[in-house]
């Protein structure tokens, strides 16, 4: 059968590899470092396949059509933007498990929007590309999670728990990671576009590593939005990515607000007990 | 209209080339296709971030029509644009 090994909290933040300068020597080789980390982390884990959770940013997905969440069941490339010293093109992917995954859902009254082909954007794109190792599979899972209509806290935190059920019970002994990406704290394109908030991020990832999903449900948009910027709207992606380690215990990896990348940057696992 | 005919038109000119290229070459051609004001060609044409976002257009659309098509591709000047 399946099992879901581990989870992780990874940012995805563009200006970290497209303008590194941007930040200071020592906060650049801290989050270097993390990402690093975070890689070598997941290789221990040894897994066959790794769910990516992100959010699409009016790339892929525009005005005509938003999906509330969609897998990739089929081919995986990415990422679609060019980031210096990141691999473009086609990704390790498992289609058979994925497809499995939507199935599953179906039959729980999740209705997955799928894509058969996608070309996923730097959310799924770059923790795929920094903190995977090629062979790993990559499973690429969009929540509305950075355009409005938003997927409701609930329900991505549900939706993570199908997705578990649905590892769990594939036939086949494969291991899986799941990858949460986004935030923290960020206000993108928005008139307050380079405040971060450290107070913000840091309960957030408190109550990431205690498992406390619950309190981060609790939380408005409204508030989200106040305290975090529309590019903390991202934690449903973190909460569907708990919900795939359910009862785990956590460490923050690291932390760092740097205005300059406008973002807190937040880095987290959380391995099952 | 709606800010939703202005964010099909900010979408498109950000992430496809052909459209991109279409509105560079003929603005008021190319955007005599959408389901926008006049009002509302006026404040893209003239690259009104500020006015677009307070009438909801998305930050993220925008952000991304100011820096494929605007042409500086500056972000301080997106910046003071989008909090003017």
């Amino acid at each position: 059968m399946g099992v879901v090994a581990g989870a992780f909290f990874v940012p995805h933040d563009p200006l970290v590899f497209i303008a590194p300068d941007a930040a200071g020597p020592d906060a650049r080789a801290r989050v270097r470092q993390a990402y690093a980390e975070v890689a070598a982390r997941i290789d221990a884990l040894e897994p066959d396949a790794a769910i990516v959770v992100g959010a699409d940013h009016y790339i892929n997905f525009g005005p005509g059509c938003l999906p509330q969440y969609l897998i990739g069941v089929g081919e995986v490339c990415g990422p679609l933007e060019r980031f210096p010293g990141v691999p473009q093109g086609p990704l390790a992917s498992c289609p058979s498990l994925a497809r499995h995954i939507a199935e599953s859902g179906f039959a729980e009254g999740f209705d997955w929007a799928v894509a058969k082909v996608i070309t996923v954007d730097h959310s799924i794109g770059l923790p795929a590309r920094v903190c995977l190792k090629p062979h790993v599979a990559v499973i690429p899972v969009y929540l509305a999670s950075g355009v409005d209509p938003f997927l409701s806290l609930r329900r991505a935190y549900d939706l993570g728990s199908s997705i578990l059920r649905a590892v769990q019970s594939w036939p086949q002994e494969t291991r899986v990671v799941a990858i949460g990406s986004g935030g923290l704290s960020h206000w993108v394109g928005m008139p307050q576009q380079g405040q971060v908030s450290p107070d913000f991020d840091r309960k957030i990832l408190g109550w990431l590593v205690a498992g406390e999903a619950e309190r981060m449900i609790e939380l408005t948009d409204a508030q989200i939005l106040d305290q975090g910027g529309n590019g903390a709207m991202e934690i449903r992606n973190f909460l569907c990515a708990m919900a795939m380690v359910p009862g785990a215990g956590g460490t923050v990896i690291a932390y760092e607000p740097v205005p300059a990348w406008i973002t807190g940057l937040g880095f987290a696992e959380l391995r099952p007990r | 209209m709606s800010v939703f005919g202005i964010e099909q038109v900010l979408y498109d000119v950000s992430v496809k080339r052909d459209a991109r290229q279409s509105f560079k070459a003929n603005p008021e051609q190319f955007l005599a296709a959408y389901p926008i004001t006049d009002a509302e060609r006026i404040l893209i044409t003239g690259f009104s971030m500020g006015e677009l976002f307070r009438r909801g257009a998305s930050p993220l659309l925008t952000l991304g029509f100011w820096m494929e098509a605007e042409g500086s591709r500056s972000m301080a000047a997106y910046l003071r644009s989008v909090r003017s």
